[in-house]
């Protein structure tokens, strides 16, 4: 027994040793480094992480060095702290993440440089140009809650919310429609002031309902009535938490001849209401539901005396032929109508920004915690900016009211974006680089306002997004992650019955006729599923 | 005497043929050959529509998706080994193993609960097993989740700690293994175990707290450890058409049958001892012959083998979805571009199981070997089966999307190809022909990012990745395909002027022609669409088209189109300096008086010109305008 021990422990050694060995003929040595002939250029990466705000507490920018070479180096240094070097055979830049942590921590403010090295089979080594980044003073919050799922055209099978811890890698399921059903469609997650202990989202299908967190407890609301007999859609807390805003929409979807992104949405009515979280009520606004006008997006102000949303006037009476006659002369303006939240009384309403100033179509109207940005999307028409190659994103500065086209935009559709509760840091959804699947990306936004050079949400594998075919929409920034597991999700959609809402002001009467039906805003088109061979 | 000798000897050779292990090899080796050659996996693995066949993609990105799940490793499994049903025999061999390793664990359970003589009770699995792939609907990952529960009961069985506490922690051990493993086939493991020290063992305690603990650890594992319930892993193994009642009973039975004959076996063995079987050993077996009337034994033993066989042969006839079977044919030949044969099976193939997409199958063939204008009408037609409409339902889409996909991709419609393309890719995963569809369409539309991202998860695909590594780096020296013969094809027939997507099929053709005067396929096809829709007007006004091609003569449906349209309006057609073929024109002069003959009996007419001109476009015609009229 004990010569066994001992063989095994002399195998152990020997085999330690020679990976050891392996590992360390790997890495260059010092003097390798110090002789490598300089190359007067930044050296090709992928993701491009160079010339960035990042945030102190991210995950490590893992990334692909796009260079020929047998062997690699990079060494990631800062102003203080202890270099991260990484060594291998292979172009992937996997940097480990607890000193990746440190580093970082102990920079904040400062820059952080990628010194990449490669070796030519045969040859001698080349050192690159640094590359640089800033570590910004300012955190990021910590989760990122978005919806993956494929191109979507009419059917949909594979659908989740996902929530993923920024600092690290970890990404856990919330929500995925292979629990209940994969004719459901969720989405329009939505947080009250950047917190997952109160949020919401919209589930469509047989076990249709809003899925409410709120005070510890996940609940399932049915938020139609009688006279309002559309699901809500888009919405937006009030930052006190007591109402949230919503807009029901009678969407519909349609397709391009010849167009890169050959699909495209309209909305052929909508309008607004406001939902009263404690009391459990739905309360129409007839202002905000006239018939001749299509109200969507609602944004509240930082203050909660405002309530935002887009507006374009309804130029179609037939809300059943899809696309209707000039669907592309529809575009929206920026509104807003003052609010009490104390009385519930409603002020007037007041046009922010007129599309016919613009030329473009204004949706997603977003304000930054603090009050002083808004961003919005504008494109050449309709209200769906992720169908739009034309779709940019704009940052308002709401005292002077002057706005413009932010420096983070690409020639790709940019939308679903979302401040941080800092309002430091922007995340939205771009399709950059493949003009279909939208990509997570987080710009740092300074105290002018501009937005800096926007990255990718790194992934371990840097390689991660050259083969990944689902599309990260709506990422919503949180400072925590959701309470609730995927468990306790999927059995309130699939078991708990949807408390209908419980009274609504008479003023719900205004409704505009021909209301959207109770799919919205995603038809869900499936019947049976699966019934695919006969 | 030496009769007798020679019979007693030749009965033991078969006896120990039977007990050894050259009959269950034989039967396998059967199981097999029909699998191989008849069911054919790799009808499964070609065929893109189908949702319950798994994907797989090398890394460890797909392996995290599995390993959060209970049942992740079995359906992990079963996604790495469904891969290699590309290859007939080899998929072939990986269920007939699987089947093989049923049969082997079952008769280790029924073993240890004592044993049965009836080893005809050991295939039952593995039979079922088969007859569930005879039915398409990949049982794979279930049949795996079963085969863990099953081998860790043997594991348990073989262990069989003497002391109460150890055997607990074994079974806590073996518990969570099967759990996680096989997700709510651990219950066949809990409730074989319970069994075992019940009946087998008695010890009523211990097998009273296995059939308490089990639920409550289920329960434990799920709300501590997993992110979702036994239920919604259970259902993830399982194919979900499965829920379909014929099919059902035969799941659940692959599932109850071994807790129930292990029960009733171990009740048997325990409450008639008598009964229990023969030992291993010689000298053991003359003393339980003494106690067994030999007559009954013999019978029983000469049976067995033909029960067997008939157990084997069972399955092949009851148990096949014969059109399931002939429309992923049909579609293993379309998508192999095998065209003659989907015209020979569609052939053999009776009228009325001639589905639209198999009539789109045989349109497409028909076209792509040059026979549409001159022998559609050979074949049964349907208006609706030229191109699927896709009908925004799941129920029957995969098949019509799949369909789609290829015709508006051979004509050169890259937008609504790559629509139905992506739908299918939702609706049965990313499946490696739906990734390589995808970046070629991309290809094609100049979309070389996009491209690159499907050419990329083709690569990680264990069967067609090292063709998805090539294109990638082909995408990097030529980022236009501009030496591919086929990229540069398509993208001359390519709709450039946008618009809101076309509502007819005809407004598609028309487009598609506008945009390419010489698209050949968009010209048969509406020609074809307006011979379907009765519309010999239209087919004579596009006749001047003729010239953007190479026929060398006016293709047969057409003159007979012209030929009808002349006679119902009574005025020449404009050929445009082209003749109709003078046999046509007797063909229509026959087809006219046997019409005229039979006056206003259409039923009649039909019926005696169908000897004759049952593939002419008069025929059609006139069967169509009754059918309307009707």
């Amino acid at each position: 027994m004990r010569k066994r021990l001992l063989y095994a422990l002399a195998f152990c050694s020997v085999a330690a040793l020679a990976a050891g060995a392996i590992l360390s003929g790997c890495a260059p040595s010092a003097r390798d480094i110090a002789d490598a002939t300089p190359v007067n250029r930044l050296p090709h990466i992928r993701p491009d992480y160079a010339g960035c705000v990042i945030p102190p507490n991210i995950a490590p920018l893992n990334f692909l060095v796009e260079e020929p070479g047998a062997e690699y180096h990079v060494r990631v240094s800062s102003k203080r702290g202890e270099n991260i070097e990484i060594s291998g055979p292979a172009p992937s830049i996997v940097i480990p993440l607890k000193p990746w942590k440190k580093l970082l921590a102990v920079n904040r403010g400062e820059e952080l440089h990628f010194d990449v090295y490669a070796m030519p089979r045969g040859g001698r080594w080349q050192r690159f140009e640094s590359i640089s980044n800033t570590i910004a003073k300012e955190e990021i919050d910590g989760y990122l809650v978005y919806r993956l799922l494929h191109p979507l055209y009419n059917l949909h099978f594979q659908m989740s919310i996902a929530q993923r811890n920024l600092q690290d890698y970890d990404e856990s399921v919330l929500l995925d429609n292979d629990d209940f059903g994969v004719t459901h469609c969720m989405n329009c997650h939505t947080f009250l002031n950047n917190k997952s202990d109160n949020m919401l989202l919209q589930v469509r299908g047989p076990n249709q309902g809003m899925l409410l967190e709120h005070k510890g407890v996940l609940t399932k609301v049915d938020t139609r009535t009688k006279s309002n007999p559309g699901a809500s859609g888009f919405a937006s807390w009030h930052p006190s938490g007591r109402v949230v805003a919503f807009s029901v929409n009678k969407v519909r979807q349609f397709f391009h001849v010849a167009r890169t992104e050959v699909r495209d949405g309209i909305d052929m009515n909508s309008y607004l209401e406001l939902y009263g979280v404690d009391t459990n009520t739905m309360t129409s606004i007839p202002k905000l539901a006239q018939p001749n006008q299509l109200d969507t997006w609602p944004a509240w102000s930082a203050d909660g005396r405002y309530l935002y949303f887009c507006r374009a006037p309804r130029p179609w009476t037939n809300t059943e032929k899809v696309p209707p006659a000039n669907y592309e002369k529809v575009k929206y303006d920026l509104v807003r109508i003052g609010f009490d939240i104390e009385t519930g009384a409603w002020g007037e309403l007041e046009t922010v920004l007129s599309s016919k100033d613009t030329g473009l179509s204004i949706s997603l109207p977003r304000f930054s915690p603090d009050g002083r940005f808004l961003v919005f999307c504008m494109s050449d028409y309709s209200t769906f900016p992720t169908f739009q190659p034309s779709s940019d994103l704009y940052l308002m500065d709401v005292k002077s009211g002057r706005y413009g086209r932010m420096e983070c935009n690409s020639d790709q559709a940019e939308s679903w974006h979302c401040w941080s509760s800092n309002s430091r840091w922007l995340v939205f959804s771009s399709k950059r680089g493949t003009g279909m699947l939208n990509r997570p990306y987080f710009s740092y936004i300074d105290d002018d306002g501009k937005a800096h050079k926007p990255f990718v949400m790194p992934q371990k594998d840097p390689a991660f997004y050259d083969s990944f075919l689902k599309l990260y929409q709506l990422p919503e920034l949180v400072t925590g992650p959701v309470r609730a597991s995927e468990q306790e999700f999927a059995y309130t959609v699939s078991a708990l019955r949807a408390v209908p809402v419980e009274s609504e002001s008479p003023a719900a009467s205004a409704t505009p006729p021909g209301v959207p039906d109770a799919t919205g805003p995603w038809r869900a088109p499936m019947d049976q599923p699966g019934q695919d061979l006969h | 005497m030496r009769l007798t000798g020679a019979a007693t000897q030749t009965r033991r050779l078969y006896g120990q043929f039977i007990r050894g292990p050259a009959f269950p090899a034989l039967i396998f080796f059967a199981i097999f050959l029909y699998l191989w050659l008849y069911l054919d996996p790799a009808f499964l693995y070609n065929f893109m529509p189908f949702r319950q066949f798994p994907c797989f993609s090398t890394g460890m990105e797909f392996l995290k998706s599995y390993l959060p799940y209970q049942g992740g490793p079995a359906a992990y499994a079963s996604a790495f080994l469904s891969q290699l049903y590309n290859w007939s025999w080899l998929g072939a061999m990986v269920i007939t193993s699987v089947a093989g390793l049923l049969f082997l664990a079952t008769a280790g359970v029924f073993k240890y609960l004592g044993g049965t003589r009836v080893r005809a009770l050991h295939y039952v699995p593995a039979v079922l097993l088969i007859m569930l792939c005879g039915q398409f609907r990949h049982p794979l990952a279930a049949a795996l989740a079963l085969l863990a529960a099953l081998l860790l009961v043997n594991l348990y069985m073989w262990l069989a700690p003497r002391n109460g506490w150890l055997a607990a922690a074994a079974f806590v051990a073996l518990f969570a293994a099967a759990y996680y493993s096989a997700a709510g086939a651990c219950l066949i493991f809990a409730a074989l175990c319970a069994i075992f020290e019940l009946l087998s063992r008695r010890r009523f305690l211990l097998g009273a707290v296995f059939v308490v603990l089990a639920p409550i650890l289920a329960l434990l594992a799920e709300h501590y450890v997993f992110r979702i319930n036994t239920i919604q892993a259970s259902m993830r193994l399982l194919p979900p058409r499965l829920l379909t009642p014929s099919l059902g009973s035969l799941r659940a039975s692959l599932f109850l049958y071994c807790p129930a004959a292990g029960l009733l076996i171990a009740l048997r063995n325990r409450f008639f001892p008598r009964r229990a079987p023969a030992p291993e050993n010689q000298a053991d077996r003359s003393s339980v012959q003494a106690t067994w009337p030999g007559r009954w034994a013999r019978i029983q033993r000469s049976l067995e083998s033909p029960l067997l066989v008939l157990l084997a042969v069972i399955p092949l006839y009851c148990s096949v979805d014969a059109h399931t079977r002939r429309i992923l044919k049909f579609e293993y030949y379309s998508h192999h571009g095998m065209w003659r044969e989907v015209l020979q099976e569609a052939d053999r193939v009776p009228v009325e199981q001639l589905s639209t997409p198999l009539l789109c199958d045989i349109s497409r063939s028909l076209y792509q070997t040059d026979q549409l204008p001159e022998n559609m009408f050979r074949y049964v037609q349907d208006p609706d089966g030229l191109v699927p409409k896709f009908k925004g339902s799941a129920a029957s889409s995969c098949l019509f999307l799949a369909e789609a996909s290829d015709v508006w991709l051979d004509m050169g419609y890259m937008e609504l190809s790559e629509h139905s393309t992506h739908e299918l890719l939702d609706l049965t995963g990313e499946k490696p022909g739906l990734l390589q569809r995808l970046a070629l369409i991309n290809i094609v539309k100049g979309e070389t990012g996009a491209a690159r991202v499907f050419l990329g998860a083709l690569s990680k695909d264990p069967v067609y990745g090292e063709a998805g590594r090539r294109d990638l780096e082909r995408l990097k020296s030529d980022p236009g395909f501009a030496a591919d013969p086929e990229v540069q094809r398509l993208r001359s027939l390519r709709i450039t002027e946008d618009s809101p997507e076309y509502a007819t099929q005809e407004e598609i053709f028309l487009g598609l022609l506008k945009a390419n005067r010489k698209n050949r396929m968009a010209f048969e096809y509406l020609m074809a669409y307006y011979l379907l829709a009765c519309r010999p007007d239209k087919v004579a006004q596009n006749i001047s088209r003729l010239g953007d091609f190479e026929y060398r003569e006016i293709p047969r449906h057409y003159e007979e189109a012209i030929l009808l349209q002349a006679a119902i309006t009574g005025q020449g057609v404009d050929l445009h300096g082209r003749h109709i073929r003078p046999e046509t024109v007797k063909r229509f002069a026959d087809f006219c008086s046997i019409a005229e003959r039979h006056g206003d009996d259409v039923r009649a007419a039909l019926t005696e010109a169908a000897e004759h001109y049952r593939d002419t476009y008069f025929w059609y015609f006139l069967h169509r305008q009754r059918v309307l009229k009707q």
